[in-house]
């Protein structure tokens, strides 16, 4: 199993951040590496949303600093983020469901022609080639997404983040959580292939399962701060939960 | 660095051929249309209509009564244009009445005391853009509420206008000045080039361009446009400056064509141009709607009034009947969104 091979491709180290007198993240280390998916796992508020909100650089960190290739960045907007090559498939999916298959996967990026005219047939013609790509079954690209299955949905957020150019890690926030037993299958599969190919995941999930069937590593975080990171090999679901939920109260 | 993609997922096949369905639902999504329901509609109404009098399309001398309602309707449509850019992108501007005014009698004081033309009328661009932008300011940026906001800068460009007039509306303007209201460059009169050009450009921007997308997916999830990269407050301010910009032009036409700028040319044109628009499709939320829907709205309510004068239908009723067309209308989106919501 390739993983932690060579340098890091994006390392976070210290990370903190508050929300006033919430202290959401504390001095959090983490290592992401192509080629590999690493789980963040924990409680509801123990931190994971607001880390991976900082990895695509929706929240700045109060404290510490990311590092992308060995060389520090920061993020000042997701734009950012993304030009590192780190994109983001969000928990909500950010899909603009009154608009097509084809305007949200290019949404903000839309191919253009003298640069202020969208390149309408482009569009459309790379449309079908990221859906073709993912072997997901979306009838039309010109359908509204608002009309379209969770599993499909979810299917045009990841391809939105596998289309974007010179991406080598992708974050995504709880992937199959709105999602039925056949489709969050569809899915992992889906994040299984795009690992083969080279990219790093980072995913985010409640569902010990799933985390399972997918993982290289699970980091498990818990109010915020960091327990531990583990190979999955090494590791049991069992030994996972405690570590969620806490030494204190077993 | 990685593996292409088709490499690695290879065996993909391409979506399955969906030609045939859409070929046979084309009928249905085309009715469906707010546009398509809306052209019948007006046709109908006309056909209706001048069954019941000729006074409505050619009588007494040639569509007389038609030419006078499309010029009416054409310096109406230089706002309703930027108007269903801003609500496609989820916003709405009441100033605008105040807009017209004050810029139609800021550039008449300029020209009455001599200011060259092109210095009055870039003035009164200026001033009608600083609403805009103020208006666009505050809802983005300070986050406050658009109604309130708009409903503010109406009173106040409102009172600059009355103020500025200081009860005698300034008239008698250059010769040069008027003909931009009152000429008819090869026999088309004024207003209605106006349409002409900006219509058009306005479809196109919505439909074509980057920036008219930008619109759209600002208007449908703010949110989401805003994590994708799109510069929503950008957009929203624009559209408020494109909307003044254009109320200025009508203020400025407006004083050319009666060769006098009252501080009270306009009245009510701010909620007709919104209503015609939602009529035609627009919604208040944001994210849908055309310019074509938002003319085809405005032109059945200029009908229906226009109907109801030649009808003889006693003007206390007239705004009754628009009331209720307007409620019918959102009524009737309200119904279809809940039956696509439950089915």
């Amino acid at each position: 199993m390739a993983t932690e091979i060579g340098v890091p491709y994006l390392q976070g180290r210290g990370l903190s951040k508050s929300f006033g007198h919430v202290r959401a993240l504390q001095a959090v280390d983490l290592d992401i590496y192509q080629h590999e998916i690493l789980a963040i796992v924990g409680d509801n508020g123990a931190g994971k949303s607001t880390l991976t909100k900082i990895l695509s650089g929706v929240h700045q960190p109060d404290e510490g600093e990311l590092h992308v290739q060995g060389q520090p960045v920061r993020f000042s907007d997701s734009h950012k983020a993304r030009e590192a090559g780190i994109a983001t498939v969000f928990q909500n999916l950010a899909l603009v469901d009154v608009r097509d298959v084809a305007q949200n996967l290019f949404l903000g990026r839309e191919p253009t022609r003298m640069r202020f005219f969208v390149d309408r047939r482009k569009m459309l013609e790379d449309a079908r080639k990221v859906i073709g790509d993912l072997r997901v079954n979306i009838p039309s690209m010109t359908v509204e997404v608002g009309q379209l299955s969770g599993g499909q949905r979810q299917s045009i957020a990841i391809g939105r983040a596998t289309s974007q150019e010179n991406r080598s890690i992708i974050i995504m926030d709880e992937p199959t959580a709105a999602l039925g037993v056949k489709e969050s299958r569809k899915v992992l599969d889906l994040i299984l292939r795009l690992k083969e190919s080279g990219i790093g995941i980072v995913v985010i999930s409640h569902n010990m399962r799933h985390v399972f069937s997918v993982a290289d590593r699970i980091l498990v975080l818990r109010r915020g701060k960091l327990v531990g990171v583990r190979r999955k090999t090494e590791t049991t679901p069992d030994e996972i939960v405690k570590m969620i939920v806490g030494a204190e109260i077993l | 660095m990685t593996t292409d993609m088709n490499s690695v997922l290879q065996g993909a096949r391409p979506p399955s051929s969906t030609s045939r369905l859409s070929r046979r639902s084309w009928l249905r999504r085309m009715l469906g249309r707010r546009e398509v329901i809306l052209l019948i509609l007006n046709i109908a109404f006309i056909v209706v209509v001048s069954q019941l009098t000729p006074y409505f399309l050619y009588a007494p001398n040639g569509f007389a009564n038609f030419r006078v309602m499309f010029v009416g309707m054409a310096m109406e449509t230089i706002v309703l244009a930027p108007m269903v850019l801003l609500l496609v992108g989820g916003m709405f501007d009441l100033s605008v009445d105040g807009v017209v005014n004050m810029t139609g009698v800021l550039t008449g004081v300029l020209l009455v005391q001599g200011v060259p033309i092109p210095i009055a009328i870039v003035s009164g661009f200026l001033a009608a853009s600083a609403v805009g932008f103020v208006n666009g300011f505050a809802v983005t940026k300070l986050k406050m509420n658009p109604l309130m906001t708009t409903l503010g800068t109406w009173w106040i460009a409102q009172g600059i206008a009355l103020g500025a007039a200081q009860g005698i509306p300034p008239h008698t303007f250059p010769q040069a000045f008027k003909s931009l209201g009152q000429g008819d460059p090869f026999g088309i009169t004024m207003p209605i080039w106006y349409a002409i050009l900006l219509l058009p450009l306005a479809i196109w921007v919505l439909a074509r361009t980057r920036f008219g997308y930008h619109i759209y997916a600002t208007g449908g999830n703010r949110e989401a446009a805003r994590l994708h990269g799109v510069k929503v407050d950008r957009v929203t301010i624009v559209s408020f400056v494109l909307v003044a910009l254009a109320a200025g032009l009508a203020g400025m036409v407006y004083a050319a064509r009666l060769n006098s700028a009252g501080p009270q040319t306009v009245n009510g044109l701010n909620l007709r141009v919104i209503a015609g628009a939602v009529i035609g499709g627009c919604s208040l939320g944001g994210g849908e709607g055309t310019i074509w829907g938002g003319l085809l709205g405005l032109l059945f309510m200029t009908m229906l009034t226009n109907a109801s004068i030649v009808l003889g239908v006693s003007p206390y009723w007239q705004i009754c009947i628009l009331g209720i067309v307007l409620l019918l209308a959102v009524g009737a989106d309200a119904l279809a969104k809940r039956r696509v919501a439950s089915g």
